[in-house]
Order: C-alpha cells, then sequence, then structure tokens
C-alpha cells in the first residue's frame, strides 16, 4: 500500500512546514525590532484644530509666556487651556475682522467653549501633576519639545511609560532635577528654582508604581 | 517473539484499532460525553461569568485572597503527576508493568494540566494581559519580577505543561505512524500520517528515538520533583502562619503523587471495563498502585504530623492558634476529613487482598480524591481566615460559580478524556510490543 | 552509523523476515560480508541489531540535550540579569538586585524544558522526518512494519551484489523479498 501522500505532496507540505517554523521566528524577531523601532503614527504629526493658533507667532514673535494662557500650569495638575476671555483680551481689539477668528468670536457671544483637539493624552489611569514637575525644575520642553516654534502643535515625545521612566529612572536627573539646557523654565519668564538641584530623590521613590498609578 | 507473545501482541493491536476504527455500540461512550459536555457548559458558562463581571463573583474577599482557584490549580496540577511519575520514574527504573498504562496516564497528566492552567489565568481577575507575565518587548520599560514565586510558578506551569505534551507526542509517533498504516480510509490515513512525520520505524530511527525518550524520562522525573515543590513554595516563601514551612515542597511533592494515583485508579477501573482492556491493566497493576498509594499516604501523613509538631515546637502564638483552629476550631470539620480520608482510610491498603478489590479501591480513590481537595483547602483557605492581626480575621465560603468553576472543570478533563479514548491509541503499541518480546526473551525460548 | 537517509533506496532489496533472531542474523552477515549500506526496519526498538556507529548516535543525541539544556539555561540567566540587573533594577526589602538564588527554581525548569525541547527536536526532525512520502513506503507490505513486519534493506550498488544478498537471505530464512534497480 503506497503512503498517503505522493512525493509531490510531501514536498508540500515539508515547505509549509518550513514556512512555519520560519514564520515564528520572523514573528519573534519582528517583535523586537518594532519594539526598537518606537513606531508611533501619531508622533510628530500637527493636529488639526478649530482655530490655527501659531505657538511660534504668540510666543516667539510676539514674547507672550506660556504662563499666559496656561495659567495653572505652576499651581495645579492640569496646566489649564485658556478661556475665550484670554484670546479675547487682545483678539477684542487686535484683527476683529479676520476670518480664521471667527471661531473665537462666536465662542465669546454664544459661551461655548472652543473645542480644542488634546495633543497630550494620556492614559485615565496616570496621575501626571503638572506643577510638580515644573517645582523640580523640569521646563516645558523636557516634554513637549520647542512649542516656541511649532506653527501647530504636535507631540514632540513617544508618551510611552517607558519614556517617562527615562527620567524616572534616571540618576543624574533625579537626584538634582535641572531644566534640561540649563534655561529659564519658561522663556521670557523666568521662575529660578535654585533649590531644585539640592532636593534628590532616591531612585526607588521616583519608580514606584503608585507615583504615577494610584 | 515466541508464538504465543506473538498472538497477545496481534491481539492487542486489533483491541486497539478495533477501539478507533471498528463498528461497536458505544452507548457507555455517548452516555459519558453527554454528561461530560453538559458539564464543560457549566465551565464555559462559569468563566464567561468571571471574565465578563469579575472575579467579585467568587466569594472572595478580604482577608481571604485565594480560595478556589488556587485550591483547584493546586489540585488539578497535583493530579498530573501521577502520570509523569509512571511514564518517568517508571521508565527510567525499568518497571515495566507501566508499559500499558503509561500513554493513559501521560494523557491524563496533559489534561490535568490543561485544567489547571485555567485557573491562574482566572484568577489574575485580568485575564486579557494574562501575557505581562512573559518578558516580551513592551513600551512599558517594565520586566517580570523574577524574584517572586509566582514567577517562579509561571515557567515552571509552563515547562511541565511543554514537556508533558512533549513527551506523550514523542511516544504516540510509532503508534500513529501504526494507525496511518490500518486506517480503513484515506482521510484517516493522512491525518493519521500527517502526525506520524513520516515514521517508518528504522533501527537508525529507534536508536535515537529509544536515546532521546530516555532522556525525556530523566528531565520529567526531575519535572516530578520540581514542579510541585515550586508550587509549594508559592505559599512557603511567604511568612504566613500555616505556610512558612520547609516542610511543604516534600510534603506537597508526596500529596501531588498520592492524589494522582487515586486519580488514575478511579479513571482505569471503569475504563478497563469499558474499553476491555482487562487482559492488559491486570489487578498487578492495581496492586502496584495500591503499594504506591499507600507509600505516598504515609508520606503526606508524616507532613500532616510535622506541620503539627513544628507550629507546637516553635512556640509561635500565630502557629499554635492556627492549629488550635484546626484541630478544634472553625478549621476542625476540613481538617478532621483530611485526616480520614488521606491517612486513616488508606491503611486499609496493607493488606493485598484490598488492593486486589477493585470495587474497594475504587471507592477509596474517590475518598482520596475528595480528601485531598480538603486538604488543599485547608492550606489555602484556613491560613487565610487567619494571620497575624485577629482584628482582620475573616471568614470565606465558595459561591455558586466557584463550584460551577470547580466542577465544570472535570467537564473539560472528561471531554478531553473521552475524546482521546476513542480517537488515539490508549495504550502504547510499541512498548508493550517490545515488553513482550523481552518477556519471552527472558524466558529462554527466542523465534 | 551515519543517518539513515544517507543510505540510497534506488537499488537494493527489501527482504522479509518472520523472526527476530533470523533479522538479526542476517544483519550480521550484511556486516561480515561487507554489502550494504544496509537499514533494518520494525515494529519496535529490537534489542542486537549491531549496526555501526549505533554507541556514536546514542552520544551525539545525549550531548545534543546536554547542549541544549545549557544553552536554554544560558539564555535564561543571560535574561534574568539583564532585565534584573542592567535594566531595571528594582530594589525589594533592601535584597541586592543579582540575587542569583531567586533564579535557580527558573532556570532549573528552564534547563529541562530546553533538554525537552533538544530531545524531541533530535528524536523527530533529526531522525529523517518529517517524509510523508519515503520511498519505503513504497515497498509491498510495507504497512506491516508498524504492525509485526520485520524488514530489512539492503543497498546493492555493484554487479553480483544481488546474488550475495540473496543468497544471503535464503540462508537467514527470509520470508520473502523485493528487488528494486535503478530507473525501475
Amino acid at each position: 500500500m503506497p503512503p498517503p501522500f505522493t512525493p509531490a505532496q510531501d514536498q508540500w507540505l515539508r515547505n509549509a512546514f518550513r514556512l512555519f517554523i520560519a514564520g515564528v521566528v520572523l514573528l519573534g524577531v519582528t517583535g523586537f525590532a518594532w519594539k526598537q523601532w518606537d513606531f508611533d503614527p501619531e508622533q510628530g504629526l500637527p493636529v488639526d484644530q478649530p482655530v490655527p493658533f501659531s505657538h511660534r507667532h504668540h510666543v516667539t514673535d510676539m514674547g507672550i509666556s506660556c504662563r499666559y494662557c496656561h495659567s495653572d500650569v505652576d499651581t495645579s495638575a492640569f496646566a489649564g487651556m485658556p478661556d475665550t476671555q484670554t484670546c479675547m483680551s487682545c483678539h477684542s481689539q487686535l484683527w476683529t475682522e479676520a476670518e480664521v477668528l471667527q471661531p473665537v468670536r462666536d465662542s465669546f457671544r454664544s459661551g461655548k467653549p472652543i473645542e480644542w483637539q488634546r495633543v497630550h493624552d494620556l492614559a485615565d489611569f496616570v496621575y501626571f501633576d503638572h506643577s510638580v514637575h515644573l517645582a523640580h525644575g523640569i521646563d516645558c520642553r523636557s516634554c513637549h519639545g520647542d512649542v516656541a516654534d511649532m506653527p501647530q502643535v504636535w507631540r514632540e515625545e513617544r508618551f510611552s511609560m517607558e519614556w517617562c521612566l527615562d527620567c524616572h529612572r534616571d540618576d543624574g536627573a533625579s537626584q538634582g532635577l535641572q531644566p534640561r539646557g540649563g534655561g529659564d523654565l519658561f522663556e521670557g519668564a523666568a521662575v529660578p528654582h535654585a533649590e531644585a538641584s539640592e532636593r534628590g530623590h532616591p531612585l526607588s521613590r521616583m519608580e514606584n508604581c503608585s507615583v504615577c498609578h494610584r | 517473539m515466541n508464538q504465543g507473545a506473538k498472538e497477545s501482541a496481534a491481539r492487542l493491536d486489533s483491541l486497539i484499532l478495533g477501539l478507533v476504527f471498528g463498528a461497536r455500540r458505544r452507548v457507555g461512550w455517548w452516555a459519558a460525553l453527554a454528561v461530560s459536555l453538559g458539564l464543560l457548559g457549566l465551565f464555559v458558562v462559569s468563566i464567561a461569568m468571571v471574565v465578563g463581571r469579575g472575579i467579585g463573583v467568587w466569594g472572595l474577599n478580604v482577608p481571604v485572597a485565594w480560595g478556589f482557584a488556587i485550591v483547584n490549580f493546586v489540585w488539578w496540577i497535583g493530579i498530573g503527576h501521577a502520570g509523569t511519575f509512571i511514564s518517568a520514574i517508571l521508565f527510567v527504573s525499568e518497571q515495566s508493568w507501566r508499559a500499558s498504562i503509561n500513554r493513559f496516564t501521560e494523557a491524563m497528566t496533559l489534561f490535568a494540566v490543561a485544567c489547571a492552567g485555567v485557573f491562574p489565568l482566572l484568577h489574575l481577575g485580568r485575564i486579557g494581559v494574562w501575557y505581562y507575565l512573559l518578558p516580551y518587548p513592551n513600551d512599558q520599560g517594565l520586566w517580570p519580577q523574577w524574584r517572586s514565586p509566582l514567577m517562579w510558578d509561571f515557567i515552571a506551569i509552563l515547562s511541565y505543561g511543554t514537556v508533558s505534551a512533549l513527551f506523550w507526542f514523542l511516544g504516540l509517533v510509532p503508534d500513529l505512524a501504526r494507525f496511518r498504516d490500518r486506517a480503513p480510509k484515506l482521510w484517516q490515513r493522512r491525518v493519521f500520517g500527517l502526525l506520524a512525520l513520516g515514521w517508518r520505524g528504522s533501527s537508525s530511527q529507534w536508536i535515537r528515538y529509544g536515546q532521546a525518550y530516555l532522556l525525556l524520562g530523566g528531565l520529567a522525573t526531575a519535572l516530578v520533583v520540581s514542579v510541585h515543590s515550586i508550587v509549594s513554595m508559592d505559599f512557603a516563601i511567604s511568612l504566613n502562619p500555616g505556610w512558612h514551612s520547609t516542610i511543604f515542597p516534600p510534603y506537597f511533592v508526596a500529596g501531588a503523587i498520592f492524589s494522582g494515583f487515586a486519580m488514575v485508579v478511579t479513571l482505569l477501573v471503569p475504563l478497563r471495563r469499558m474499553l476491555g482492556l482487562g487482559e492488559w491493566i491486570t489487578l498487578r497493576h492495581f496492586d502496584n498502585m495500591g503499594k504506591i498509594l499507600l507509600l505516598t499516604s504515609l508520606v503526606v501523613t508524616h507532613g500532616y504530623f510535622m506541620e503539627a509538631y513544628l507550629a507546637w515546637h516553635s512556640g509561635d502564638p500565630q502557629e499554635m492558634e492556627l492549629l488550635r483552629q484546626r484541630l478544634s476550631g472553625d478549621a476542625s470539620a476540613v481538617f478532621w476529613a483530611t485526616i480520614v480520608f488521606n491517612s486513616l482510610l488508606p491503611q486499609i491498603l496493607w493488606a493485598s487482598s484490598v488492593r486486589r478489590n477493585l470495587g474497594l479501591l475504587f471507592v477509596l480513590s474517590l475518598l482520596i480524591n475528595v480528601g485531598m481537595w480538603l486538604e488543599r483547602y485547608l492550606i489555602v483557605v484556613s491560613t487565610l481566615e487567619q494571620r497575624f492581626l485577629p482584628a482582620s480575621w475573616g471568614a470565606f465560603s465558595g459561591s455558586f460559580w466557584d463550584w460551577g468553576l470547580f466542577v465544570g472543570s472535570f467537564g473539560l478533563f472528561f471531554t478531553l478524556l473521552l475524546l482521546f479514548v476513542r480517537a488515539l491509541p490508549v495504550v502504547s503499541l510499541h512498548e508493550m510490543k517490545e515488553h513482550l518480546a523481552h518477556e519471552t526473551k527472558e524466558g529462554g525460548s527466542d523465534g | 552509523m551515519g543517518k539513515e537517509e544517507r543510505i540510497s533506496f534506488d537499488s537494493g532489496i527489501m527482504a522479509r523476515f518472520e523472526a527476530e533472531r533470523d533479522l538479526k542474523a542476517a544483519c550480521s552477515a550484511c556486516e561480515e560480508l561487507g554489502v550494504g549500506p544496509w537499514e533494518a526496519f520494525t515494529p519496535y526498538g529490537v534489542d542486537g541489531i549491531e549496526k555501526p556507529g549505533t554507541e556514536s548516535a546514542k552520544r551525539s543525541v545525549s550531548k545534543g540535550v546536554l547542549v541544549g539544556a545549557c544553552l536554554a539555561l544560558a539564555i535564561g540567566y543571560a535574561l534574568f540579569y539583564y532585565s534584573s540587573v542592567v535594566d531595571y533594577p528594582y530594589r525589594v526589602g533592601g535584597r541586592p538586585v543579582h540575587s542569583w538564588p531567586a533564579f535557580v527554581p527558573m532556570l532549573f525548569e528552564l534547563a529541562v524544558l530546553g533538554g525537552a525541547l533538544t530531545a524531541v527536536g533530535l528524536a523527530l526532525f533529526g531522525n529523517g522526518m518529517p517524509a510523508w512520502a519515503h520511498p519505503v513506503f513504497y515497498f509491498k507490505g510495507m504497512e506491516d512494519v508498524t504492525g509485526e513486519g520485520l524488514f530489512l534493506w539492503v543497498s546493492c550498488e555493484r554487479e553480483g551484489d544481488f546474488e550475495q544478498v540473496e543468497s544471503l537471505l535464503r540462508e537467514a530464512r527470509a520470508l520473502s523479498w523485493e528487488r528494486k534497480e535503478h530507473g525501475k
């Protein structure tokens, strides 16, 4: 009785078997490669906003401080988004007829806030606090990149847990937190934190699970 | 092989082939499968409840955060150990009587490990992220905590399941080839042919195969001892009274083999009859298994005694309080049931007439299975109910879904087992033939 | 003994035997006369078929399993060391980050796993498999090789080999045999 498979089928099966093994190996290798590549489709892409607000124009050209609009950044967890009145404090006088500012005026009249799109959206189980980072001398650019030079804001960094831990685990950063690049925390509005370098935190406390996941 | 051995081999051959390909009325099998599928349904529904609603449907609450899931896990994993013991330790020590039961008990091991594996996954609470236990590339910058006994346990169970499956499959290959060559239909020949991988029994193949099987037996022997030791460390590494004890690893291993052999007896007594294997699985097998049951029962009893003795000898008030609770307090019913089922009743096995009385042996093995489950319940639950602070003591009782999962897991186990006896060779044909050939040679007449 | 698949099944004789003893006698006769290479096919592992190189084949399996176990152990240890000392040093209860005794149970299990995977790999894939349509399956009655048939293949490449082997088989009381010649 001949075997239940012909030589051609045998060859086909053997190739399929080899392909299967190769596929499993490839899957493993791809997994690790993917991890190294740090691929994130949204990173670096400008986010469309209802009003094409240019940080570059307002900060670099006009010299407005971050905290003029994000006023709670050094006192609360949330940096704060400006209400329409803040915009209108200038734009009731300037560019009052401009087409692009129509949503701002509409919002001012109707009282319905402008629907800004979030660029940096952390998962809900992460308790991030802006004030404590600023109080320890981390400047805005460390995480947000050079927003002062962005016509439209994009997410500069990956904002993964590992990326957070890059600083939280880094002995140098946690022992004496310094503004990256050594300059002022806010461009044009210096808040010196001379004592920041003297406040060290032991490494183990900075990467405790409950520091971020409460 | 002489003529008698040849006839025996041919009889076994046609019996095993007939079980799979023969047309016989199998009312008993279908009835058993129907019951098993019913239980499997309960299991699936219970899992759906636990996954859908969360582990709040269990009776768990602080302070008893480990309940039925852990009890069932330890119980099922322990049952698997008898199969590995039979296929590995008895193989390496050349106990040839094992040849007719090892295929079946290896299958039992595999299915028991499958049942056991479900419980820790459900116990995680968030089954969707079970892969957090693996060291996989992630963007959280985290690694598993290798210093935790729970990680040791995960790796031990992973190894145990894999090695059991490999051992089982390797033993099956020549018999799958037999099925390939004898199956009446082409599709059957193709299925078995595919699985047999082109086994042709050349002497070169047998030499490598035999050596690899022997080494695998040696490696699995190490697993018999190590896996349940590591399971016991889940408890022993902690500081809880009743858990923190060096007696735990050997005591758990003996308990595992004890409960496993009890399960083998429970299954083989009816199956031997159902499948007509009386000629091959003889009273001698049950006699030997009775002896192993007796020995492991004595080791387990020693463990019970040492637990109590060490609690008393330590003079530690928490240990003493736990002992008191077990001897005469809230946990005493479970404790004394355990002692009766696991220590006192097995003593009747000293009489060889009991070891050869299948009805009695069957009842005894059922009671031992119950006793071993109660023992694990006692270890897991009574310790957690009464830890160091009396202010945080609490009571535990299983909910409907706790029991549903436990009873339902039998559905998974028996469904797999029944499908196995219907689809694959339940007795290792090539090992039995080799054994028959050897036997006649030792008898002095060959050819 | 080299691997069986190095033997050519293009030209030679496949003989069937009734008794184990006759098969063994035929095997040793082949060895003595220097015909072959030959290969026996049996339903179970028959003791005492003396093939040259049996011991070295066994040793190579043992060595392979040892290497597999050691490799798994080394990979495991490297993983544990890298993840808990280099990449993610996390102090728990004041214990050192390189607390190797805690790795031992896992390393033991991994070594067993590595050894077992190698053993099965060598017994199946390092053993002339998979071969779903191997040439030996096409001989008459070969389906009995997994049941009760004892077979012997002797390769015949030179002139006169066939006659020499056939007389050898007659002497060893072979039940029947089948000739296979090049291209037929």
